[in-house]
C-alpha cells in the first residue's frame, strides 16, 4: 500500500465502485469518502493525502473550487460523466480523467499515470521556490528569503526576511514538500532554514532574533546538519 | 454459474465492470436503486419547479448510476436529456422529453429491482 486518498464523490455507486478498485489494486488506501467538497476540505484542512479521486459537479461547490482551495497539491484523478471536464481538468493539471462508468482496466491505467507522474516529478531538491496560496493568489517565496516556518493549528505561518505569510496546511506535510537541502524540521512545529540559523544555545535555536525551540529527537540531526569546526 | 440479466441490461459490459461476481452485482443494483429513487424524486421537483439549471445537475449526476447498472440506454437518454436542457431556455421546451424520460427512469428501477430478486435467489 502506497498511496493514500479520499475520494470525493456524491455517487454512492461510484464511490463504492471506486472503494472496490483501490482495495483490488493493493496500491491505494482510502482514507474517507466525502459526498461534497465542504466536508472534504475540512478533512484535507486537517490531513494530507496523495491522491484525490475527485468527482466535478456535487451539491454545492465542485471539484474545481476544491483545487482552488486547498493549500497543497496532491495528484488529482477526476471522476466524472462529463468529457467536457476535459480541457478544465487539463487547466488544473490533474493526472488523469476517468469518465464514469469506468472499468477496473480503466482504473489501472489511471493509477499507473499517477505513479508515472510521480516518478517523473524532478525531486524538490533542485527547486529553490515555493509557491504558496495566501490571501486568494498563490505567493512565491524563493527559498533564501525564508527564515522558518511555525504551525498555527491548521495553518502554518511563513517568516520570511520582510513579511509574514499565514496558509492552511501542516507541518508534517510540508516536511515532505520543502528542498531538504535548504529546510529541516526542529520540532514538531517547525520547519527552520538551515542557513538562516544564527545561534544554538541548549535546547532552542535563533533566527533573527526569534527563538525556535529544539526537541531532543531533533537535536542530534540538527547538529549534524551545522558546519562545526 | 451464469446468469441471464434483462435484455435492457447490457450483460458483457456488467462483466468487463465486476466481472462474475454476482454478489457484488447485488449490492451494486442496491446501492443505485436506493439512491435512484430519491434522486428521481429531486428530478420531479425541478421539473415541478421549472428549474432548468437543478433538472439538467439532477439529470447529470442520476446518469451514470444507470451506466454502473448497465442500462447503457438510459444512461445515453440521460446524457441527451441533459444537452436539451443546455439548447432550450425553459423547462416547458423539454415537456414531452421529460415524460420519455420519466417512463424510462421507472422501467429502469422496476428492472434493478426485479434483478435484485433474481441475483438474491441466484446468490443463494
Amino acid at each position: 500500500m502506497s498511496l493514500s486518498c479520499i475520494i470525493v464523490e456524491d455517487l454512492q455507486v461510484a464511490a463504492d465502485f471506486l472503494k472496490k478498485c483501490c482495495e483490488k489494486s493493493g496500491q491505494v488506501e482510502v482514507k474517507a469518502h466525502f459526498p461534497n467538497v465542504s466536508d472534504a476540505l475540512a478533512y484535507l484542512n486537517e490531513h494530507s493525502v496523495d491522491l484525490l479521486f475527485l468527482d466535478v459537479e456535487m451539491p454545492g461547490a465542485t471539484g474545481f473550487d476544491l483545487l482552488d482551495q486547498i493549500a497543497y497539491s496532491p495528484k488529482v484523478i477526476l471522476t466524472t460523466s462529463k468529457p467536457e471536464y476535459a480541457y478544465d481538468a487539463f487547466e488544473y493539471n490533474v493526472t488523469d480523467f476517468l469518465k464514469k462508468p469506468f472499468t477496473y482496466q480503466r482504473f489501472i491505467e489511471s493509477l499507473q499515470k499517477v505513479t508515472a507522474h510521480a516518478d517523473s516529478t524532478p525531486a524538490t531538491v533542485s527547486i529553490d521556490h515555493i509557491f504558496i496560496k495566501t490571501e486568494g493568489k498563490l505567493v512565491r517565496l524563493n527559498n533564501d528569503d525564508i527564515l522558518y516556518i511555525e504551525s498555527m493549528g491548521d495553518y502554518v505561518k511563513f517568516v520570511t526576511t520582510d513579511k509574514k505569510y499565514v496558509t492552511h496546511n501542516t507541518i508534517k506535510n510540508l516536511e515532505d514538500k520543502v528542498n531538504k537541502e535548504s529546510f529541516m524540521k526542529v520540532h514538531r512545529s517547525y520547519i527552520i532554514n538551515i542557513s538562516k540559523i544564527d545561534d544554538i544555545r541548549e535546547n532552542d535555536l535563533y533566527i533573527k532574533g526569534n527563538e525556535i525551540p529544539v526537541s531532543k529527537a531533533h537535536k542530534p540531526e540538527v547538529m549534524k546538519r551545522l558546519n562545526i569546526i | 454459474m451464469s446468469f441471464n440479466f434483462n435484455p435492457k441490461i447490457d450483460r458483457d459490459f456488467i462483466i468487463s465492470m465486476y466481472e462474475e461476481d454476482y454478489p457484488y452485482i447485488s449490492e451494486v443494483f442496491a446501492t443505485t436503486l436506493g439512491q435512484l429513487i430519491p434522486d428521481i424524486e429531486i428530478v420531479k421537483k425541478a421539473f415541478t419547479n421549472r428549474d432548468l439549471e437543478s433538472l439538467r445537475k439532477q439529470v447529470h449526476k442520476i446518469k451514470p448510476a444507470f451506466g454502473f447498472a448497465g442500462l447503457r440506454d438510459t444512461e445515453a437518454l440521460c446524457q441527451q436529456f441533459e444537452d436539451n436542457c443546455l439548447s432550450v431556455s425553459s423547462t416547458e421546451a423539454l415537456a414531452d422529453k421529460y415524460e420519455t424520460l420519466i417512463i424510462s427512469l421507472g422501467e429502469c428501477c422496476n428492472i434493478i429491482q426485479q434483478e435484485i430478486e433474481k441475483l438474491k435467489a441466484h446468490n443463494n
